[in-house]
């Protein structure tokens, strides 16, 4: 089954999570994605044995240093604990857990400190998952180029790929 | 014939103006950012200078500021898409003799340069 | 943001359109017609949408705004386009260019500088706020990794933004494009608070 979308910020499966969405499933068939990941950091959890799996568009670390309304995915800080949260409510255990992250790119050269989110999303995201003792099993981090990530549900196979490059398997 | 030192961040740009100054007979050097701009007019001594305001490492404006320190009596004319009031001002106050607004018709830099150097 | 004050960033955006598209129209040789312009309030999520796509490939021309306030500017193009142009600035044959070298980038680098420096001029003129943009850079990648640059720091304060959409088209070859203005949250407040205290 798959959870569709009655609450804000979730998103209907079958079109790709855009920035601070987030989905769950439990359809063998479904394909989760996140398109054009720059700065942005996606991240997946899958359960093979509950068979369930989840995806979430991570734009910023940190929630507190916002103004604005710490709905859906959009913070690395709210978006892990929510997406652990929904698929330990549909019976995903932490220690079966498969967790992937991609993108966190650069993409402008010559930034600043304070330009660096890409770096920021990444180091949130590990920072938040090794709270949960979630450890990762593969990644897609850093460099300057755009990335879209996949998670198939029924397989539980992540892909990244990159414009003009070989598609890879995390 | 002049020798005339250009200061431009695009590489299109000093193309496209190092091929008209060249057609007009002049020599041309250029540079990259306002600080090769300050090195090399202190090298060749150029007869005019066009200089860019928006480049990196140093703009325009400091880069105008830096050669008339050198050389009070250095003509320079800024040739840029900034063409706020403000930045007028501040060009001509430092001492830029004209005030070219990009994009520019051939003909108006042949007469910038030409009232430069007359 | 209110209806007055967002009328006065309506105003001041045509302003700077307007004269973003004579500074192109002068750049390129050939008159620009406007076929729209739009100022909406949409979700920041939705902008690649109006870009062709999250995943569509395309060319980022970007500028950072400094002086009264920080922000900047992001062109985005389909390649295509972007190539056209390059072929109008270098004054070759329609096709003439098909990938990204750097004088290519460097001729769109400069396209960008001439709009992004005309748009502020505009309102720089208007407001009289000094607002310098930086030299360009010029990127080809996914649209949504491009937009990602202009639109993260505006998501930390809303989730919406105010697009301003203008689409163009040249006189001869087949180019027509859209223009978008997408304000960081300290370019409104510095413009807004500027307009309505001189206002008063």
């Amino acid at each position: 089954m798959t959870t569709t979308a009655t609450t804000e910020k979730r998103s209907p499966l079958g079109t790709a999570l855009s920035l601070g969405e987030w989905a769950v499933s439990a359809d063998a068939d479904a394909v989760l994605a996140c398109v054009g990941l720059g700065s942005c950091v996606a991240v997946t959890m899958h359960d093979p044995v509950a068979k369930v799996g989840g995806m979430a568009h991570m734009v910023l670390p940190d929630s507190t240093a916002g103004r604005s309304p710490a709905a859906g995915a959009k913070f690395v800080d709210v978006a892990i604990p929510l997406l652990l949260e929904e698929l330990q409510g549909r019976g995903a255990l932490v220690r079966r857990l498969r967790v992937c992250l991609a993108g966190g790119a650069q993409m402008l050269q010559n930034s600043s400190g304070a330009m660096q989110i890409g770096q920021r999303n990444g180091d949130a995201a590990h920072q938040q998952l090794a709270a949960r003792s979630l450890s990762v099993s593969a990644e897609s981090l850093g460099g300057t180029r755009g990335r879209t990530m996949r998670l198939a549900i029924g397989t539980g196979r992540v892909t990244v790929t990159v414009p003009g490059e070989q598609e890879i398997e995390l | 014939m002049a020798k005339v030192l250009i200061a431009d961040d695009a590489a299109f740009m000093r193309m496209k103006s190092a091929q008209l100054l060249k057609e007009l007979g002049h020599e041309v050097i250029e540079a990259e950012n306002g600080e090769e701009a300050v090195s090399l007019f202190s090298e060749h001594a150029p007869d005019a200078v066009l200089l860019d305001i928006t480049m990196p490492v140093m703009d325009g404006l400091d880069a105008l500021k830096a050669i008339i320190a050198k050389d009070p009596k250095a003509k320079v004319a800024m040739v840029t898409a900034m063409g706020q009031q403000q930045v007028i001002m501040e060009a001509i106050k430092a001492g830029a003799k004209d005030f070219v607004v990009k994009p520019f018709d051939a003909s108006r830099i042949e007469e910038a340069l030409w009232k430069l150097v007359k | 943001m209110s209806d007055p004050a967002m009328q006065k960033w309506a105003d001041l955006v045509s302003l700077g359109t307007a004269n973003a598209m004579t500074g192109l129209s002068q750049m390129i040789g050939q008159a620009i017609e406007v076929r729209e312009f739009a100022l909406e309030q949409v979700p920041v999520a939705s902008i690649s949408q109006h870009v062709g796509g999250a995943e569509a490939q395309s060319v980022g021309i970007y500028l950072t705004v400094t002086g009264a306030a920080d922000g900047h500017l992001m062109l985005i193009y389909e390649p295509r386009i972007a190539f056209a142009f390059v072929d109008l600035l270098m004054m070759q044959a329609p096709d003439t260019t098909t990938e990204m070298t750097p004088m290519a980038a460097s001729a769109l680098g400069e396209m960008g500088n001439v709009i992004g420096a005309f748009f502020l001029n505009a309102i720089a003129d208007a407001t009289g706020l000094s607002l310098r943009p930086s030299p360009p850079t010029v990127m080809t990648d996914m649209a949504g990794a491009l937009l990602d640059v202009v639109t993260a720091d505006i998501l930390l304060y809303s989730d919406d933004t105010y697009l301003a959409d203008t689409t163009f088209a040249t006189a001869d070859r087949d180019i027509s494009g859209a223009f978008f203005v997408i304000p960081s949250q300290g370019l409104l407040d510095a413009i807004l608070s500027n307009q309505i205290a001189s206002a008063a």
